[in-house]
């Protein structure tokens, strides 16, 4: 997997560590706070209350239901963050959590990945 | 010869002293209970107490994957084919396919921007030294004991030790001191302070399933 620049906002209060990186939504371009560690979503910077749960498996877009994991959602770039007026909210940038992709006996996890797209349909795949 | 034979019989006497022994044998027993009752007190209350004796098994913290992981590719199970229900992948039995259980009952499946749980959390194999805050970098970077690590945790806080802060009406956020370095601080954080070392294992679930797992320094959020 290749790394990714994230520019973040703070740091999730729902895991305690994880970044919360600025998400532009592939379907609506809409702006998401989400963390990189739990998935946690916020829908302004100031990451007010309760986070959002999304479904673990597509991380759906509250507004338009596409998809914020998968392309074309991404990463917000610089040139966004004009764009969304939240370039004030921003409080540093960094690579974002990168799959394991040399070592560490990752059998499972690479033949997990084949079948990502096709098992959606699974007890635990398909979880709300 | 009377004043040379002072000076000597000084020291003897102090050594005869009873004060001076039982105070001597004081001391030596509360190091002795110190060592004892450590673990346990870390354990209990969670505090990061100093320690007389070095484990063994601590390594020196690394950055890069270990000859370990060679090691453990060797070892991992074949890859299985993914149809087959109830296949093994090292510790890891797929219950469903591309869903696979623990042996402590832990799920994980598809998700996150890894694809898969598992190697969400097996990202934390390996530090990141650009990742924005603290990256929790397990220090044996197998997949097997990564999985084994977890499941210890998760057993321990289903005893009740566990700090449960964070924990909210959606997910279970499970902060467990293992009573030993299971990792250390990585990430932007952890460059600058040295790379810490850590006794905590934080565990963040969906009832039963993983959303990610990764040592931590210290429990408080």
């Amino acid at each position: 997997m290749t790394k990714e620049i994230l520019y973040y906002v703070g740091f999730c209060s729902r895991c305690g560590t994880g970044p919360l990186g600025i998400r532009i939504c592939g379907g609506c371009q809409r702006p998401w706070i989400v963390c990189d560690e739990c998935d946690a979503v916020w829908a302004a910077p100031d990451c007010r209350g309760e986070p959002m749960t999304l479904s673990d498996f597509q991380l759906p877009c509250p507004d338009c239901q596409a998809s914020l994991r998968h392309l074309p959602s991404r990463w917000a770039k610089a040139e966004d963050l004009a764009r969304i007026g939240w370039k004030g909210d921003v409080v540093g940038k960094g690579e974002s959590l990168t799959g394991n992709s040399s070592g560490a006996g990752l059998d499972a996890g690479d033949h997990c990945a084949e079948k990502n797209d096709t098992n959606n349909s699974s007890d635990y795949g398909a979880e709300s | 010869m009377r004043g040379h034979s002072s000076p000597s019989q000084g020291p003897v006497d102090r050594r005869r002293n009873p004060t001076v022994r039982f105070i001597r044998l004081g001391i030596v027993l509360s190091i002795v209970a110190y060592v004892c009752i450590q673990p346990w007190l870390e354990h209990r209350f969670g505090w990061s107490l100093p320690s007389f004796i070095e484990r063994q098994d601590e390594l020196p913290e690394r950055d890069e994957p270990t000859a370990a992981v060679d090691d453990q590719e060797i070892k991992t199970a074949p890859r299985q084919s993914s149809t087959d229900v109830s296949t093994v992948v090292g510790q890891l039995k797929e219950i469903q396919p591309n869903v696979f259980e623990s042996p402590a009952g832990l799920i994980y499946t598809p998700g996150s921007q890894q694809g898969h749980r598992l190697k969400h959390v097996l990202a934390h194999a390996q530090d990141q030294p650009n990742r924005p805050g603290q990256h929790g970098v397990f220090r044996d970077s197998s997949q097997d004991s990564i999985v084994g690590l977890i499941d210890e945790a998760y057993r321990e806080a289903q005893k009740g030790n566990a700090d449960r802060s964070g924990t909210d009406s959606e997910r279970q956020v499970w902060t467990v001191h293992m009573g030993r370095e299971i990792g250390f601080v990585g990430g932007q954080v952890g460059r600058q302070r040295g790379h810490p070392k850590c006794r905590y294992l934080r565990i963040v679930l969906d009832g039963k399933r993983v959303i990610t797992a990764y040592p931590i320094q210290r429990r408080n959020h």
